[in-house]
């Protein structure tokens, strides 16, 4: 369990600092609120998914189908953590 | 002792057929060499025995379990493509852990090749060092059977004889399928070699068959 959480951590940690920073940044752009955040957030992390997996290190996905994470299940997590900080965010 | 059953394997890229019922079987102490001409479709057949391809028809069985899914091969079946896999910011030392045992980490952790790297991380290396990392870890992974592409590609003389040493002496435990071109390593550690041509596989016996095949001109 601890293994597949670093093993996460190591795949996520490349989308979250951008996807943080972008959202933030466009929050800021249209006003500042919660539901803007979660909104912007729910957009550019799979955008970054797509921008750093996708285009850039596609091969690494390798590294993570030898701990069992297929390309669909990352895919599928990234669109669902979207999802739950967008739903989280409309009710503070 | 386990064995990886493959069978039925079909795969084709539009109207071109790559392989055409593929059969292949390895166990645990065997190391079986895959040939072929660029474009055979050796890196297709390993991708789909690893998951992260899927075949038009494909039947993968380990011991009594049909693997279907990426998660059914977790600790049992390893896979290293041609091109680097490990990610460029994380040290290597955080790395082997994530593949290994205590014991193999301690070994690999003390090992000459790799301690002075331990702190540096992928980014840092060579091709040929960064190859280096990603084949001693993989092969000293947990899993039962290692797909290896073009292994020695990017290493030394030296270090591929290393490295063959090493294969040999851990597939007492684990099987091992490696694709290559040479055919010199493939006849020097395999123990079953097959050459993939025209869709298909053949069991090579000897030097003769694969020139009979034109795979080697026949001058050698």
């Amino acid at each position: 369990m601890i293994k597949n959480l670093k093993i996460l951590r190591i795949f996520y940690l490349k989308l979250l600092v951008p996807a943080l920073l972008f959202s933030s940044l466009l929050a800021f752009q249209t006003g500042f609120s919660i539901r803007n955040f979660g909104f912007c957030f729910s957009v550019f992390f799979p955008a970054f998914h797509f921008l750093i997996y996708e285009l850039r290190l596609k091969n690494e996905y390798a590294f993570f189908a030898n701990f069992g994470f297929s390309r669909p299940f990352l895919w599928i997590t990234t669109f669902s953590a979207g999802f739950m900080i967008h739903l989280i965010s409309k009710f503070p | 002792m386990s064995k990886l059953h493959i069978d039925s394997i079909t795969k084709s890229y539009g109207p071109e057929k790559v392989l055409q019922d593929v059969y292949l079987t390895c166990e645990t102490g065997q190391i079986v060499a895959l040939l072929g001409k660029i474009g055979s479709g050796k890196s297709t057949l390993l991708q789909i025995v690893f998951g992260t391809m899927k075949g038009d028809t494909q039947f993968i069985k380990l011991n009594d379990k049909v693997l279907t899914r990426q998660s059914d091969r977790r600790q049992k079946i390893a896979y290293l493509p041609q091109q680097p896999m490990f990610p460029k910011n994380t040290k290597i030392k955080n790395l082997i852990p994530l593949f290994c045992n205590p014991e193999n980490t301690r070994k690999l952790f003390n090992s000459d090749f790799l301690q002075p790297l331990l702190n540096r991380t992928t980014r840092n290396l060579s091709g040929g060092g960064r190859k280096m990392v990603e084949l001693l870890t993989v092969i000293h992974s947990e899993a039962e059977f290692i797909l290896l592409e073009q292994p020695y590609s990017g290493l030394s003389p030296i270090l591929t004889e290393q490295v063959m040493k090493m294969i040999k002496e851990i597939s007492r435990e684990k099987g091992f399928i490696i694709s290559d071109f040479m055919n010199e390593f493939a006849l020097e550690i395999a123990d079953e070699i097959y050459l993939l041509r025209n869709r298909s596989l053949r069991h090579i016996k000897d030097l003769n068959e694969l020139q009979q095949h034109y795979y080697l001109p026949k001058s050698i």
